[in-house]
Order: C-alpha cells, then sequence, then structure tokens
C-alpha cells in the first residue's frame, strides 16, 4: 500500500486506488506506526524504510510560508489543496511529537523538531478540538 | 502553548457536558478517544490532577458507550439525542 511516495490513501479490495492519491493525514499514521513498530523490534529494516517514507511525505507537505501542512496530493504528485484542515495540522504535529519524543533514530528526531516547532503557532488559532486535542500532550 | 490547547478543550468539555453526556461535543465523530487521551497525557505530563480525571471520566464514558465485544472502538458516528 506504500509505494515510494507514501502510503495510498484508499484501497480497492486491498489494492491500492491510484485515483484517490495520497494524504498527510495517511502518512502521519503511518510514521506513528512505524515508531511503534520500531519500539516492539518488528523488522527493523522495513519499519525504518517506512518512517523514512512517511517522515519524506510529511517535510515535503509543510508549507513554511503558511506554516500549515497540504493534505491530499493526486497520485501525479500535484497538490490539491491550499492547504489541509485543521485535523490533518494535529495529525501531522501528533506524528511529529512521536518523531522527537519516541524514535530512537537522531535524523528523525531532528527533521521532526525541525518541522513540529515551525507547525506548533498556527494552533493557536484553531478551534476543532481534534485539531488541538491530538496534540495538546506532546509539547514541552 | 499546551497550556492553552488543554484549556481549550476543558472548556470545550464544560460547555457542552451534560450528566448524560459527558463529552466535548453534541455528536461522536471519529477519532474520539484522542480528545480524552490528549486531556490524560496532559493532566499526567503537567500533574494538573483536574485535567487527569476529566480525561478519565471522558474515557471510561466513551469506552462503555463505543466500544466492542472484540474490544474497538467503531469508526461511525454517535449522535446524541437531544
Amino acid at each position: 500500500m506504500t509505494d515510494s511516495t507514501g502510503v495510498f490513501q484508499h484501497a480497492v479490495f486491498g489494492v491500492p486506488n491510484f485515483a484517490e492519491g495520497y494524504c498527510t493525514d495517511d502518512n502521519a499514521r503511518v510514521f506513528v506506526l512505524s515508531v511503534l513498530l520500531g519500539e516492539l523490534g518488528e523488522d527493523p529494516e522495513a519499519t525504518r524504510s517506512l518512517a523514512t517514507t512517511s517522515a519524506a511525505f510529511l517535510h515535503h507537505a509543510f508549507d513554511r510560508a503558511a506554516g500549515r501542512f497540504h493534505n491530499f496530493m493526486s497520485f501525479d504528485r500535484h497538490w490539491l489543496d491550499q492547504h489541509g484542515s485543521e485535523d490533518c495540522q494535529g495529525r501531522a504535529l501528533w506524528a511529529l511529537g512521536m518523531g522527537v519524543g519516541r524514535s530512537p533514530f537522531h535524523n528523525f528526531q531532528m527533521l521532526a523538531g525541525e518541522l513540529f516547532i515551525q507547525a506548533l503557532p498556527v494552533l493557536a488559532g484553531f478551534s476543532s478540538p481534534r485539531g488541538m486535542g491530538l496534540r495538546a500532550a506532546w509539547h514541552t | 502553548m499546551r497550556d492553552v490547547l488543554t484549556a481549550r478543550l476543558m472548556n470545550g468539555f464544560d460547555s457542552s457536558a451534560q450528566p448524560d453526556w459527558p463529552w466535548f461535543e453534541t455528536e461522536l465523530a471519529y477519532d474520539n478517544a484522542t480528545l480524552a487521551s490528549a486531556l490524560i497525557l496532559s493532566g499526567k505530563a503537567t500533574g494538573q490532577q483536574p485535567v487527569l480525571e476529566r480525561g478519565l471520566q471522558a474515557l471510561r464514558w466513551l469506552t462503555d458507550l463505543q466500544v466492542s465485544e472484540k474490544g474497538q472502538f467503531p469508526a461511525h458516528r454517535h449522535k446524541r439525542i437531544l
């Protein structure tokens, strides 16, 4: 379900549906899963590869000027939105918090930390409880 | 920032919760448990007992209401009957 760009958003009977492309929501979830699988010692090489792919997606999804994440990407790798929802921002921050706090790998800690700091300020203007809820716990 | 977001969640809970609906919103969408989880983690990290208690209260109620026999949360919505 994952290619070199990221995890596909949807599937048809377990087969990737290219027409639905990729999204930041799901790649954030993949990054979280990869950190948790790493903690369990599951197939370290595959787990780290998954973490790299999803972290790269999150990094690419972040619009530094706006401080926001894009969410939806087409199969031909174009962003389809100006920026994602509040929930999407929160979900990406959740993944980044996992990277900073629980990934054992220095590169993920550094990348996640750098993005986290830049993606955090917009939460001050958020009203969606999930956008703020998912992450309230993670920052110090 | 954590204090600001935690206060917002606490206020959200206080303004929509009823005795028979101790929850942050008037409907349950998806990813619900994350709201309780945020208060539990934040309460533990900052030593704010009321925040932790509120999170646990909300999670207990959600668990009773939504966890299936297989031990999983559902992905569907659950509207409050007013």
